[in-house]
Order: structure tokens, then sequence, then C-alpha cells
């Protein structure tokens, strides 16, 4: 009988053992490189108030959680020498951005030839609607008087620089920047990136 | 309290008096033999009276020496038993009263604590190991080795794991280290000496059985092994879980560009392949209608035409016409590494036409042509596979159809070889 103990007991000894075994190489392992591949980290990537950028994508010569990043979420990024795409999931207060709340993404004049803002659901798709407006860029958005703008992301139809979002629940936004001087002093100062828009939450839906 | 005299003293005085008596009977004149007998028998009778008094001081000697012993342990004793421990003073000193070089004469008692009835050779023994390192050193050694004896079971746990502070490992060692040393002054007797030394103080030291000590000992030591032996294996597991983690996610990092499809639903390159025929141009409109993007997070204001190039049969020419700001073309490998990328210029059309080469076909520079025409005319690809990509922003609905026609004039074929 003791005999028939003290073997159940060494048996369940094994099992935790090789379960706290397998947590820690599945979880220490397998999940931090996913978190570091597809979320970053601050050594592959920049972030400045709700945007993040992977300033080596596109690069051969990139850090292998950027070549990661960029391979697993089947990307085609240009050289960050040439242009910076920069995402946001969250607003300026740290809130995830939601279609069931209106934002307004308000533009500082922007030293860039070419910039681009677009609207995505939580896959990275396009947002279908019937207004086909997917994004604004340095030649369709209406600035201001200053020379700045305003884009207004709302299900419904607002006046201006109107993104629809309809239903798509957690949406993602996306700042891509096509300037290689503009790109370079950003890259050179990568937390004084100058123009990057600010994201605000006018209202929520019920 | 007048002390009692030392057995040094003693013994001066002892020859003071043997010679004073000897003096006496040679200075006596040969007429006076009465007187001098009288004398004698009178120096007789002192001397005698001296050696009864000398062996009652030599008692008093013993008692007084048993009684400092069991003085200076009376502390001990009154103790919660948790610092059992000889004192060093009485470890091995010996009283300066007492010298092993001195010969205890046999007709001095024992102290009162050992004098009970002994045979002979029990009183050789104690008297040689007395001699030999002393009486107070034995008093206290027998009296430490009871006392713990007595004491073991009750203030030492040594069972119980949870009273690590109330070990009985350092008095077994000191006793064990002590045991030599009787055994020395005890050995040289033979015929059972020990057992026999033993029995010749029973008030003082008790049988000495060190089966149970042992044994304890030996549980004791063997359950911290097997703590130690635990805590260790759990230590080198969880350092190799560490180290494998590591491992692991160095591999998975560095394998997820061409494991990609494992990982996920694979490179862009994976999702165009079969949509896209090898060499050849097409224009892919982005179906925002589908519930799978074509890639995601593809800029979807913008134009976009793919060539799939496949360099395993020949070199394959492309030439693109950038019309202005915002277009651009770039080469990538299946990885999605972006090695070669041309921008499009404010106000002015670019023509780019070149060649791409596998990086170990590179075509011979010929006499005659300038090397940098050759370099500007070729991208070497990293590999044999990839894919070319020409973006074109929209401008708004009224340029719509001119970025199409001018997207429309890209193109990537193979170099046919004659």
């Amino acid at each position: 009988m003791n005999v028939l103990i003290e073997a159940l007991i060494s048996l369940v000894s094994l099992v935790t053992r090789l379960a706290m075994f397998l947590a820690i190489v599945v979880l220490g392992g397998f999940g931090s490189a996913w978190v570091m591949v597809h979320s970053g980290s601050a050594l592959s990537t920049v972030v400045e108030g709700p945007w993040v950028t992977w300033p080596q994508s596109g690069r051969s010569d990139a850090d292998p959680y950027t070549r990661a990043h960029t391979a697993s979420l089947g990307l085609l990024p240009l050289n960050s020498s040439m242009s910076l795409t920069y995402h946001a999931r969250n607003d300026e207060t740290g809130a995830r951005i939601h279609s069931s709340c209106d934002y307004e993404v308000d533009f500082e004049p922007i030293d860039a030839v070419w910039w681009s803002l677009a609207v995505f659901d939580d896959a990275g798709g396009a947002i279908p609607n019937a207004a086909e407006r997917y994004a604004f860029n340095a030649a369709t958005v209406t600035r201001d008087a200053d020379g700045g703008a305003t884009v207004v992301l709302a299900r419904d139809a607002r006046p201006g620089n109107w993104l629809p979002t309809r239903c798509a629940g957690n949406l993602t936004l996306a700042f891509t920047v096509q300037d290689p001087r503009w790109t370079s002093q950003s890259l050179d100062r990568p937390h004084q990136a100058k123009g990057l828009p600010v994201i605000r939450k006018v209202n929520c839906a019920g | 309290m007048k002390s009692p005299p030392s057995l040094q003293s003693l013994k001066a005085r002892l020859a003071g008096l043997s010679r004073l008596g000897a003096t006496g009977s040679q200075d006596d004149g040969g007429n006076a033999a009465n007187g001098r007998m009288a004398s004698a028998a009178e120096l007789r009778a002192r001397l005698k009276a001296r050696l009864e008094q000398l062996s009652q001081d030599s008692a008093g000697l013993g008692a007084s020496l048993n009684a400092k012993v069991e003085t200076l342990l009376k502390p001990r004793r009154a103790d919660g038993g948790t610092a059992i421990q000889q004192p060093e003073s009485l470890a091995l000193d010996r009283p300066p009263s007492v010298d092993a070089d001195v010969a205890v004469p046999e007709a001095v008692p024992l102290p009162p604590t050992v004098a009970t009835p002994q045979p002979v050779a029990r009183d050789n023994i104690v008297t040689r190991t007395i001699n030999r390192v002393g009486l107070t050193a034995v008093h206290a050694r027998l009296g430490a080795l009871s006392r713990v004896r007595k004491k073991t079971p009750a203030l030492l746990p040594v069972s119980s794991p949870t009273s690590p502070g109330h070990s009985i490992e350092p008095h077994i060692q000191r006793i064990d280290s002590d045991m030599p040393l009787l055994e020395t002054a005890v050995m040289p007797v033979a015929g059972g000496a020990a057992s026999a030394f033993a029995g010749a103080l029973p008030s003082i030291a008790p049988p000495i059985d060190l089966k149970p000590r042992s044994v304890t000992q030996e549980a004791t030591r063997r359950r911290r092994a097997s703590g130690r032996s635990r805590m260790a294996s759990l230590f080198m597991m969880l350092l190799t879980a560490f180290v494998t983690a590591a491992l692991v996610h160095i591999a998975v990092t560095l394998s997820m560009p061409t494991l990609a499809g494992w990982f996920g639903k694979g490179t862009a390159f994976d999702r165009l392949r079969f949509k896209l025929e090898a060499n050849a141009m097409k224009p892919l409109k982005l179906d925002v209608t589908g519930s799978e993007p074509l890639l995601p997070f593809l800029t979807p204001d913008m134009q976009y035409a793919f060539c799939r190039y496949d360099l395993s049969a020949s070199s394959v020419a492309v030439t693109a016409t950038l019309v202005d700001v915002g277009w651009s073309l770039a080469l990538y490998t299946p990885q999605g590494d972006n090695f070669y990328a041309a921008p499009g210029i404010e106000g002015r059309a670019t023509e780019l036409s070149f060649v791409i080469v596998p990086s170990s076909e590179r075509l011979l520079i010929l006499p005659g042509v300038r090397r940098a025409d050759v370099d500007a005319a070729q991208v070497t690809s990293p590999t044999r596979e990839g894919l070319i990509v020409v973006r074109a922003p929209n401008k708004g609905r009224a340029f719509e159809a001119s970025t199409k026609a001018a997207l429309a004039k890209a193109d990537c074929r193979p170099i046919t070889r004659r």
C-alpha cells in the first residue's frame, strides 16, 4: 500500500513538473515571441502617443522581430528610408478605437510631399461603405484655412472629411508618410516626429 | 572559605617531614638512643597523623572539585536545553593542582561522587585516566555525556524536522570527538577496560549506547540530503525550462519569415502566389466586399499592379512610369523584404526600365559598356522569386481613369535568349 502511495505521489510530482516545464516553454517561448512579433516592444518599435511604427520595416537588414512581423502579417511595406507607416489602435486617452464611437483626427500642416490616413477593421481590411471612402490623402483631404485638416470617423455621414466606420467593431488607423526627408528626420529623432495626428473621441453611441 | 591545599603542596609538605625525620636520626648522639627512639616514634606518629590529614585533604579536594564542576554546570542545566554545549574552560584544561606528572597515591580516595566500592582494576583505570587527562576534565566530559544522554529525548527533538535550531548534532559530534580521548585513557588496560571504566562511574556517566544516536543522525542527514536533492532538481528543471523557452523564442522569431504559413496565413508572397502568373504584371483591385482582404493594411486609396517574378528560367525585364509623387515601384523577396524601391517625383514622370537578375548570374560587363550603365540597368535579386509592386495613389474620381491607364503601362516579362 505504501509502495502504491509513494508511486502515486511520484507520478503526480512528475506530471506537475512536466506541466510546469511545458507552461514555461510555451508561455515563455511561443508566447513571448508572439507578443514581441505582433505587438512589438521597445527593441523594435517606436511609440508616440497612440501611434506605433516599426522603424526598420521593409529593410533587408531589419531586426528579426521586424522581419517576423512583416512576414507573419503578410505586409508589403516600403523601405522605411522612403516611407513610414504609423498604426493606432487607441485614442489619445488610451481607450480602444471602436466603431460605436465618433472620433476626430486632427492634422497639423504636415511638411511631407505625400501622406495618407486610412481606417481598417480589426483584420486589417478596408471597411465597405456605399460612399467608397476608405482613406484620405494629401491630395483628397479638405484642408482648413491654416493648412491643417480634420478627419471624422463616424458611423453616419458627417460634413467634411468623413470616414465611415459602420459596425466594424475595433478599428485601426494607419497614417503613412511617403517622403524621404520627413522619414529620415523621424528616424533620426524617433520620438519627436512632427505632424502626427491627434485622435480625439467625440462621443459614443448608447 | 579556605580552599583545600593542592596535591603538590601536600607532597612538598610530606617531603619536608621525611627530611625532618631523617635529619633528626642522624643528628642525635649514640647515648641518647632511647630518646632518639622516642623521637622517632613521635615522628612516626606525627607523620601518620599528617598522612591521615593528607588523605582527608585529598578527599576534600575531590569534593571541592566536584562542587566546582557542579556549580559551573548548573546554569547549563537550568537553561532551555538549547545551549547544551561543553564549557570550553572545562573541556580539556587541567586544574593547576592536578598535574599528570604527579602520581596520585592510591590511598587517596576518589571524590564522593565516584567513591563507590570498586575492584582494584577499576581503581587503576580511574586513576590512570585521571592522571592522564586530569580529574576536572574527566568530570566535565562524563557530566556532559550524562546530561546530553538524559536531555536528548525531551529537549532535542531530533526526529522532528520542524526544530532545526535544536539540533543534537553539534553535541554528538563533540562527544564523538571526545571519545578517542577517553578511549585513549582507558584502552591500555586490557580486558573490557571501557566497560569497566563505565561501570566504575555509574553515578556520573551511565552506559552510552551510540546506536540510537547514529540512527537519528543518519535519518536527519538523509532527510536533509533528500530535501536538498529535491530543491536542486526543481532548480535544474526551472533552469532547463527557461533555457528551452529562450531557445524556442529565438527559433520561432527567426523561422517566422520562412514558416509564416505555419504561424498564420502566410507572407504576402504566399497569399498572392496563386493569384498571379509568373513574370506578368497584373493590376489588382482591392476587394473590400470580401471577408478577407487582399493583403492586410494595404492602403485603400491607391491602385496596385503586381508581378510575381521568377528568375529560375531567365532574367526579368521591368518597365514602368511613375507619373507623380506618391507613385512608387518596389521589389520584395518572398519574406517581405523590400530590397529595391523607386519613388515618383513631384511634377514630372519617371521612366523606369531595368532587368532583375539573380545574385549568382549577374550579366557580364561587355567591353565598351560603362559599368554605371550596366549597374543602373540591373537589379540583383537575393532570391529566385519575388514580387514587383507598382503603387499609384488615387487623387480623386476625376483622376481615376488616367491613373489606371498609366498603371497599365507597367510591365514585367522574361528576357528571351537567342
